[in-house]
């Protein structure tokens, strides 16, 4: 970190490494869209690459990391809103490319994208936070800006959101 | 939580679904983020040097601002515009009998014997003195 701080490419390119697969797949659940999501997470790492000489390692690196995503993840929705709404097909929404091939329906799969689509930002990304990227709950309190308490409030009605969207599949699960 | 809720089917389908990386990263993405981070950092710089910080249009404008503000405020001449209309000698006069008729009502205040109708009196004796 400090080496890349200090303007060392290789450094730098190897956070890149290390880090790009989790902050595409924290975008793409977020937006649904694979474009978006390798836009999004290389604006990220551009804000790092900038921030990193003012960089204090008082929080962790994955909190701060994510702070950054969820900057930018803001100032996208933001720039989306003012834009036309865009029809996304549901058919669109199918894994592209499967980092890990997982036991599971493409059906559900979809259903599960859409009921994550609907949760509200803050819930959405609490959940990602905890459950695909291994957050701990202090950690994700900073990166969202939000108290512990209101966290495990948040990932507690996501979780239940996520259960009522796919009750139906219970039966083949 | 995550074991929590591991033996339900449904909780562990959510689990892993959430868990999964959907995406891979595309092979040059740390180039493109390396040229994209170096090019805006080149931009960066470049905005500096065009405008090196005495150049910078807004480093004097506040200051300067204040200043004018300042010196428009203290500036005797600002107080009293040339064009401003001038008294004639009659007129400053009768300022001056004016207020020296208002400051021979003070005493008034302490007389206990103060009426309204007293006080009628003292403005139609100023009257005719004016």
């Amino acid at each position: 970190m400090r080496a890349a701080a200090e303007g060392d490419t290789s450094a730098f390119k190897s956070i890149v490494d290390r880090w790009q697969t989790r902050l595409i797949g924290f975008f793409y659940r977020s937006l649904g869209n694979r474009v978006d999501a390798e836009d999004l997470t290389q604006e990220t790492f551009v804000h790092l690459y900038r921030a990193l000489p003012r960089y204090e390692s008082r929080n962790t690196f994955n909190a701060y990391l994510f702070t950054l995503a969820r900057r930018r993840l803001i100032d996208f929705q933001r720039r989306r809103a003012r834009r036309p709404l865009e029809f996304i097909d549901p058919n669109d929404w199918p894994l592209q490319q499967q980092a890990s091939p997982e036991n599971c329906t493409a059906e559900i799969e979809k259903a599960f994208h859409r009921a994550l689509h609907d949760l509200p930002a803050k819930q959405r990304q609490a959940i990602l936070l905890l459950q695909q990227q291994n957050l701990s709950y202090e950690e994700i309190a900073q990166a969202l800006g939000a108290s512990i308490a209101s966290v495990k409030t948040s990932i507690h009605r996501a979780r239940t959101h996520l259960r009522e969207a796919l009750k139906e599949f219970r039966h083949i699960l | 939580m995550k074991d929590k809720h591991s033996t339900d089917p449904l909780d562990a389908t959510i689990d892993s679904l959430l868990r999964v990386q959907p995406l891979k990263a595309p092979d040059d993405l740390p180039e493109r983020v390396l040229t994209a981070a170096q090019q805006a950092s080149h931009e960066q710089h470049d905005a500096r040097q065009s405008y090196p910080m005495g150049k910078r249009p807004l480093y004097y404008a506040l200051p300067l601002a204040a200043a004018l503000a300042l010196a428009f405020i203290l500036w005797p001449g600002m107080q009293t515009p040339e064009n401003a209309p001038s008294l004639s000698f009659d007129e400053a006069q009768e300022i001056l009998r004016m207020e020296a008729s208002l400051q021979a009502l003070i005493p008034l205040q302490d007389d206990e014997n103060f009426t309204a109708n007293g006080l009628l009196a003292t403005f139609e004796t100023a009257t005719f003195t004016l």
